[in-house]
C-alpha cells in the first residue's frame, strides 16, 4: 500500500452560498470523510485551511492571500492509503469537491527505502 | 448526523448570530455584522468537514465575534469597540454560562425581532429585514420569494440598515409602555412573512414552505416568551392551522386545489390538535386590551374547516358569524368576499352574488373578488356570465398559480 495526499480545491465562492446550502455542503463532507475513515482508506482526515488567512512567498516578495493564479482555493487536505495512483484517483472521484465543481489533487507521498 | 445540528442549523444560527452581535456591538453596525456572520458560517462549513465541534453554537459565536473585531480593526475603530466588548464580556461573565443560556439567546432574537419591525421602517423593508436577519434567507432567496431583483433587495436592505443606524436604537426588548404597540407591529410582520410563504405569487414551493416554517418558528418563540400575549397565541394557532393543510393544497402537477377538492386525510391532524390548544389558550383573555381579535377569529374559521371531516359537513353558519365579527373589527373586502362565499353554501349562490353586487369595494383590482364572482356565477348556473368573468380575470394581471386555477375553471366552463 502507498500513501497519497488529497488536496481539496474548492472552486465556488462559499460566501455566495445561502445558509441552507452551506449546511448541505458541510453535511456532504462530514459523511464523505466519516465513510472514508470508517472504510479504512483515509488514514488522516487532515485539517481545513482558513480561507482568508494566507500569504504567498516568492523571491520578489510576499503577497497577501493564497495563490490566486488558480481559480480554485485549497480548502483542506487528507492522507489516504491506496494500492497505486489509479486506485487513489478512483477514491478521490467521490469527493464532494468534485461534485461541486472543484477538484482534488492526488499526490503520491514519497517514501525513501529504509536503510536498516 | 450524530451531532446536534438539526436540518436548518445554519439558517437558524444566522438569526441568532446577528442578534447576539447586535447586542454586543449595536444595531448601527448591522452591515458589518452581516459580513461577520457570513464569514463565520463559511468558516464553519469548511472547518467542520470532519465533523462539527461539541458546542457548534458557541464555536460560531466566538468566530463571529472575532470576525467582527477583525472588521472593526480594519475600520480603525477597534479601540472603542474593544472597550465596549470588554465591558460586555465582564457582564457576560457575571451572568454565568450565558453562551449556552437558551433564554438569553431567545431574548436576543426577540430583541432583533422588535428592531427589524421598528415603525420607522416601511413595511416592505420590515419584511425583507425579517427574512434576511431573523430567518437567514440569502438575498437570492428573498429575491425569488418576493419577485424582486437581487439588486433591489440589496438597496432596500442597505437603506433600512442606515435608517436603523440613524435611530440609534437600544438593543433590548421595548419598554412596557410601548410593548403592546410594538408587539402589534411584530405580529403583523410575522403574519406577512408567513403569507409571503403561504400564498406568494410564484416562488418555488420549497422556499415557500421554508418561509412559512420560519415565520411559525419565530412566532412560537414569541408565544412561549413572557413578551407574547393572547394575540401571539392566536397568530401561532392560525399559522399552524394553515401549515397543517399545506400538503393537500396542491395536486401532483402543482395546481392549487380548492377547499372542496382537497384530500383531508393529507392534513396534519397532530398539528391541528396542537393549534386548537393554542387557540383555546388565547381566548380566556377576552377583556385584555392587547387583543385585536383579528387572529383569533381568522384562526377560529381555520379551525372550523380543519376539524370538519368532509366539505359537506362544514358549519357554514358559524363561519359566517366569525366573518361578521371580523368585519365588525376591521372591515375589509377580503372578509366580505369570503363571507359571501360562506353565505352561498347556506342560502345559495344567487343571494351571495346579490351580496357581492351590493358591496362597495374600494379596490376593484383585488383578484379574490373576481374569482369569487366567477365561481358563484358558475354555481348559480349562469354559465355564460361565469365564462365571461373567467376571461376578464385571465386578461388581467394574475399570479401564475391563480392563472392556472382560472384557466382550469374556464376550460371546464367552455366544454
Amino acid at each position: 500500500m502507498s500513501q497519497f495526499m488529497f488536496i481539496y480545491r474548492d472552486s465556488q465562492d462559499p460566501s455566495a452560498l445561502s445558509p441552507e446550502e452551506m449546511q448541505a455542503d458541510m453535511e456532504t463532507w462530514v459523511s464523505w470523510i466519516n465513510q472514508a475513515v470508517e472504510a479504512g482508506w483515509m488514514t488522516q482526515p487532515g485539517e481545513a485551511l482558513e480561507p482568508g488567512n494566507a500569504a504567498t512567498v516568492r523571491k520578489r516578495g510576499v503577497t497577501d492571500g493564497p495563490m490566486i493564479e488558480s481559480k480554485e482555493v485549497v480548502g483542506g487536505f487528507s492522507i489516504v492509503e491506496a494500492q497505486d495512483l489509479d486506485a487513489a484517483t478512483k477514491l478521490a472521484q467521490s469527493c464532494p469537491a468534485v461534485a461541486s465543481g472543484g477538484c482534488v489533487e492526488v499526490r503520491a507521498v514519497m517514501v525513501f527505502p529504509d536503510n536498516d | 448526523m450524530s451531532h446536534a445540528l438539526t436540518e436548518h442549523f445554519f439558517r437558524h444560527s444566522y438569526g441568532l448570530l446577528v442578534a447576539t452581535l447586535c447586542r454586543q456591538f449595536g444595531t448601527d453596525q448591522l452591515a458589518l455584522i452581516e459580513d461577520a456572520v457570513q464569514s463565520a458560517l463559511v468558516q464553519a462549513m469548511q472547518s467542520w468537514r470532519k465533523g462539527p465541534p461539541d458546542n457548534p453554537t458557541a464555536w460560531l459565536k466566538r468566530v463571529a465575534r472575532n470576525c467582527m473585531l477583525d472588521h472593526l480593526r480594519h475600520q480603525q475603530v477597534a479601540y472603542q469597540a474593544e472597550a465596549k466588548l470588554q465591558i460586555h464580556l465582564k457582564n457576560e461573565a457575571s451572568t454565568a454560562q450565558s453562551i449556552d443560556d437558551e433564554s438569553a439567546l431567545n431574548d436576543d432574537v426577540l430583541s432583533l425581532m422588535f428592531v427589524v419591525c421598528h415603525p420607522a421602517l416601511n413595511q416592505r423593508a420590515q419584511i425583507m429585514m425579517a427574512l434576511k436577519h431573523l430567518c437567514g434567507f440569502s438575498n437570492e432567496e428573498i429575491a425569488r420569494g418576493l419577485l424582486m431583483s437581487q439588486e433591489a433587495i440589496k438597496k432596500q436592505l442597505q437603506r433600512a440598515a442606515s435608517q436603523l443606524r440613524e435611530l440609534q436604537l437600544e438593543f433590548a426588548l421595548p419598554p412596557a409602555n410601548e410593548l403592546t404597540e410594538r408587539l402589534t407591529a411584530v405580529h403583523r410582520i410575522l403574519y406577512m412573512v408567513f403569507n409571503e410563504g403561504y400564498s406568494s405569487a410564484s416562488a418555488e414551493q420549497v422556499i415557500r414552505e421554508d418561509v412559512c416554517a420560519e415565520a411559525a418558528r419565530l412566532t412560537h418563540l414569541l408565544a412561549t416568551h413572557s413578551t407574547g400575549n393572547a394575540d401571539t397565541h392566536a397568530l401561532l394557532a392560525l399559522m399552524m392551522l394553515h401549515a397543517a393543510r399545506l400538503p393537500a393544497r396542491v395536486d401532483h402537477d402543482g395546481n392549487t386545489l380548492l377547499l372542496a377538492e382537497q384530500d383531508r386525510r393529507l392534513w396534519d391532524h397532530a398539528v391541528i390538535r396542537e393549534a386548537s390548544q393554542w387557540l383555546r389558550a388565547s381566548f380566556p383573555n377576552t377583556t385584555s386590551e392587547a387583543r385585536s381579535g383579528r387572529y383569533h377569529w381568522e384562526a377560529m374559521i381555520a379551525l372550523l374547516h380543519s376539524s370538519t371531516p368532509t366539505f359537506q359537513d362544514t358549519p357554514w353558519e358559524r363561519i359566517v358569524s366569525c366573518y361578521d365579527t371580523l368585519i365588525r373589527l376591521n372591515d375589509s373586502p377580503i372578509y366580505r368576499v369570503n363571507r359571501a362565499i360562506a353565505l352561498s353554501h347556506i342560502h345559495g349562490a344567487d343571494q351571495a352574488l346579490a351580496e357581492l353586487e351590493r358591496m362597495d369595494i374600494e379596490n376593484p383590482y383585488y383578484p379574490g373578488l373576481g374569482c369569487a364572482r366567477a365561481w358563484l356565477l358558475e354555481r348559480a348556473g349562469r354559465t355564460t356570465e361565469a365564462l365571461r368573468a373567467c376571461q376578464d380575470l385571465l386578461a388581467s394581471a394574475l399570479a401564475p398559480h391563480e392563472r392556472r386555477l382560472m384557466e382550469r375553471r374556464r376550460d371546464q366552463l367552455d366544454k
